[in-house]
């Protein structure tokens, strides 16, 4: 069940995704979460959908792989949905007692639940498809103007990377407690609230013993291995820009521009569009 | 000049209270004297509590002498300049596998060390591939650590320490988590490495199974080195060995057993072969 | 009459059912333990001796086949798995990682609390099973966290101990210890099922564990039960053992050894003291 979370997690594959250059993956990224909040429209949601597979298609992994990183946000998903179907004033279709279902209701948790789908979809690829050490190096780079107003840079993005390489490690770990609670009489399932929180202990607490304990361990071994910071320390693997990235980014561009035509046509000629 | 020499070595821990006085010291190595001479294979052995891993931290300086002086390479630990150096020069292998892999991806955990030293790229990549090589880990270069066994993991992190060209590893219980084949895997590899690409070895542990090819033993216990000499000298004091909370493997206990039945066997059997030849020669007599 | 305590029928368990992840960890497994029996559990890591010591407790539920604990389908409808859970305890591996309490005492007292006993009952059970592991009265209010790793273990398993479980399943309870605290832990459990006849299941990779106290084994590998024997039976085997990466004790490899050369030992004893009889019975001769 916890170890069904792919978000966060490298899938190894050799595709042409996985090959791009992590600054381009991180703006590309950037990119697409401001395109599905540029419009809500059916043809823009046409155009994001058609790049949303082609990237899946492209980056060979595989669908399933993909959908079961939604699993662990099925809770938010419901909620925005519920909350957008019941709560948004308009024209009734249907009423249950005092709630009621609106038009524009019906559309907006269709829509939204979309956009967060996508949201969680296409942002998943940044990790799927680039190693947390690529991801973090992309990181470090494009942000290292910051460090001229004193923010640590390559620390912040060490600190993630660390993060990225230990959460499956946690997730099973949580597995592991959780059952060994069980096995003493633990229940983590029945209960109101404050039951359910106090129950939470017996796995918290040798959760937190142990994630300090292999961060002190971690830290001994990187101090080990000469580890001092960004000073002076050179790169496996130097990010370049090839031609591969050239094209990448103008098709990226291309995509931006084609969402923006479309929702600025839409807002002109209504007819088209699904709206309100 | 060898390559580490231990001179009356002693360290506290120091427990604090909230108000940073002091509120308990616990001495965990207490005049403690070893050379290792370059290119050798020795081990250290004590049950949990004796001090060896304490002992092991100093010589990667991670720890540093309360009194006495540790020297790498001819290097004072004490010495602030001589950090790094020493940390390269003498590399160390952890006990928990999970804990000590830095990156994702094989290679690039392997990377980790010369990045950190500033090596240059093309000289990187070289390295990685060699040390993967060295440890027999190569085909699993593009692999997460995730998808490893225990074994490999640790092999995984000897490959990482000799990226950084040592002429040294320390290895800290590297095999207490590991089953029985893991365990084999990473014996074997250090001993290949010991063998083939002559790196000093100090090998810490309480499987006795493991140090019988060692060339020289230190047993410790609470804080002292109680006893030292060859894997056949030590093996042949099995009470003295069982005194300090160790063991011996089952050969060298039976032919213990035998000899103290009366048989003439010799003292300090490691093997099987040996036993079975002894036994051999007894009973033709 | 003894009565069966636990019976596999054509049991399996396939996780991640339809995914690219699927994995057949049990493969048609039936067996049968009778109450108070010592049973060894062995076989490579990943052939699925922890997935199979779980479906023991309800903690995983098969995807085919049938449990009974007692006579009883654990999974009949109205079946109460959390009595299950406390029938059946089950120590995983490391155990001191799931302590969280901030006494020795409160921690062990957890299971009994969550057994819903009064309080007098619980704090009763929580005494014994400290005094069986042999956990003394002074150490009750302190943290289990101050520990020593051995301590720690024995208040884990404490722990257990305390819900009364007529079944004791233990994962590596000896994994990183050093000898002296593995035989400690191991003959407290060894003197554990003599004195209360608990019935108890132990998951090794030590073969000399196995052949010191065990009187049948359960062999895995690759998801099946491959063999299900007097322990002494299992170990003549041990050129299949090899075959699934496994080994017998190296006593077995002795006594067969000076068997090939003609010695007229019994190739059976599979512990030190077995096999100094047998030697010096055949050296007489």
């Amino acid at each position: 069940m916890i170890r069904d979370i792919t978000i966060g997690q490298y899938y190894p594959a050799d595709s042409v995704l996985h090959h791009l250059d992590p600054r381009l993956k991180l703006n590309g990224t950037l990119l697409f979460i401001i395109s599905i909040f540029l419009f809500d429209t059916f043809y823009g949601y046409l155009a994001v959908t058609i790049f949303l597979l082609t990237v899946i298609k492209l980056s060979k992994v595989p669908l399933k792989y993909v959908l079961r990183g939604l699993k662990a946000v099925i809770v938010i998903l419901i909620f925005t949905m519920t909350f957008n179907l019941f709560l948004t004033q308009g024209d009734v279709l249907v009423r249950l007692g005092f709630l009621r279902i609106t038009k524009q209701g019906l559309h907006s948790a269709l829509f939204n639940g979309l956009r967060l789908i996508y949201l969680i979809m296409g942002s998943s690829f940044m990790t799927f498809t680039t190693t947390p050490n690529q991801l973090t190096d992309g990181m470090e780079r494009l942000l290292r103007p910051l460090r001229h107003i004193k923010v640590p840079v390559h620390e912040i993005a060490m600190m993630m990377s660390i993060a990225l390489r230990f959460i499956p490690i946690l997730l099973e770990e949580t597995d592991k407690i959780m059952k060994a609670q069980m096995a003493r009489g633990a229940d983590f399932e029945s209960g109101g609230v404050i039951k359910r929180a106090k129950g939470l202990v017996p796995l918290l607490v040798p959760l937190f013993v142990s994630a300090f304990r292999r961060a002190n361990d971690l830290a001994m071994a990187m101090e080990a291995r000469c580890y001092r910071g960004g000073e002076g320390r050179t790169k496996m693997k130097p990010l370049k820009y090839s031609r591969k990235d050239a094209v990448a980014y103008l098709v990226l561009f291309m995509y931006f521009a084609a969402v923006v035509v479309i929702s600025i046509y839409e807002k002109h000629f209504p007819y088209f569009a699904f709206r309100r | 000049m060898e390559m580490i020499k231990v001179c009356d070595l002693a360290f506290d821990y120091i427990r604090r209270n909230e108000g940073g006085n002091v509120e308990s010291i616990y001495r965990a190595i207490n005049g403690v004297n070893l050379d290792v001479k370059r290119g050798d294979f020795i081990a250290i052995i004590g049950a949990n509590g004796s001090g060896k891993s304490t002992l092991a931290k100093h010589i990667n300086a991670i720890l540093f002498p309360t009194e006495g002086t540790v020297w790498v390479n001819g290097l004072n630990t004490s010495q602030e300049e001589n950090l790094w150096e020493i940390r390269r020069s003498a590399g160390m292998v952890f006990q928990n596998p999970d804990n000590q892999i830095i990156a994702t991806v094989v290679e690039e955990d392997v990377g980790f060390g010369p990045e950190n030293l500033g090596v240059p790229t093309e000289e990187i990549w070289k390295r990685v591939e060699d040390s993967l090589k060295a440890v027999g880990m190569l085909e699993y270069r593009k692999q997460s650590p995730n998808m490893l066994s225990g074994g490999q993991k640790q092999r995984v992190a000897i490959a990482g320490i000799m990226a950084m060209k040592p002429e040294c590893i320390v290895l800290d219980e590297p095999t207490a988590m590991l089953d029985p084949n893991g365990r084999k895997e990473v014996i074997s590899t250090i001993q290949w490495l010991n063998r083939h690409e002559n790196i000093t070895v100090i090998l810490i542990t309480h499987h006795m199974d493991e140090v019988v090819n060692a060339d020289k033993i230190f047993v410790m216990d609470n804080g002292m080195i109680v006893m030292q000499g060859t894997p056949k000298e030590i093996f042949s004091r099995i009470p003295e060995i069982k005194k300090y909370r160790l063991d011996v493997p089952q050969v060298t206990e039976l032919a213990y057993e035998l000899r103290q039945a009366g048989l003439d066997i010799p003292e300090g059997i490691l093997t099987v072969d040996e036993l079975v030849e002894a036994l051999e020669k007894l009973r033709k007599g | 009459m003894i009565r069966l305590q636990i019976v596999f029928d054509h049991v399996d368990y396939i996780y991640g059912m339809g995914t690219s992840f699927e994995k057949h960890a049990l493969k048609d497994i039936s067996f049968k333990i009778k109450k108070g029996e010592f049973i060894g559990l062995i076989g490579h890591t990943g052939s699925g001796k922890s997935t199979l010591i779980q479906h023991m407790n309800g903690l995983i539920r098969a995807t085919r086949g049938k449990i009974y604990f007692n006579g009883e389908d654990i999974y009949e409808k109205n079946y109460d798995m959390r009595s299950l859970r406390s029938k059946v305890g089950l120590v995983f591996q490391y155990p001191e990682h799931q302590l969280f309490e901030t006494t020795v005492y409160k921690d062990v007292n957890f299971g009994p609390r969550n057994l819903g006993l009064d309080k007098l009952e619980a704090d009763i059970r929580t005494y014994e099973a400290l005094k069986m592991v042999g956990i003394g009265e002074d150490l009750l209010d302190v943290s289990p966290f101050e520990l020593s790793g051995g301590q720690k273990r024995r208040v884990a398993i404490a722990g257990i101990l305390a819900m009364k479980p007529e079944v004791l399943i233990l994962d590596e309870p000896t994994a990183g210890l050093d000898p002296k605290g593995r035989d400690d832990i191991l003959d407290q459990i060894a003197r554990l099922h003599k004195e209360s006849n608990i019935t108890i299941i132990l998951v090794t990779h030590s073969m000399e564990d196995v052949a010191n106290y065990v009187d049948r084994v359960l062999v895995m590998n690759k998801g099946s039960l491959v063999m299900d024997e007097e322990t002494r039976k299992v170990f003549a085997r041990y050129r299949e053992l090899e075959k699934i990466h496994l080994a017998a004790p190296q006593v077995t490899y002795i006594m067969n050894a000076l068997r090939e050369r003609g010695f007229p030992v019994s190739t059976d004893a599979t512990t030190v003291e077995e096999a100094k009889n047998e030697i010096i019975k055949g050296i007489k001769r």
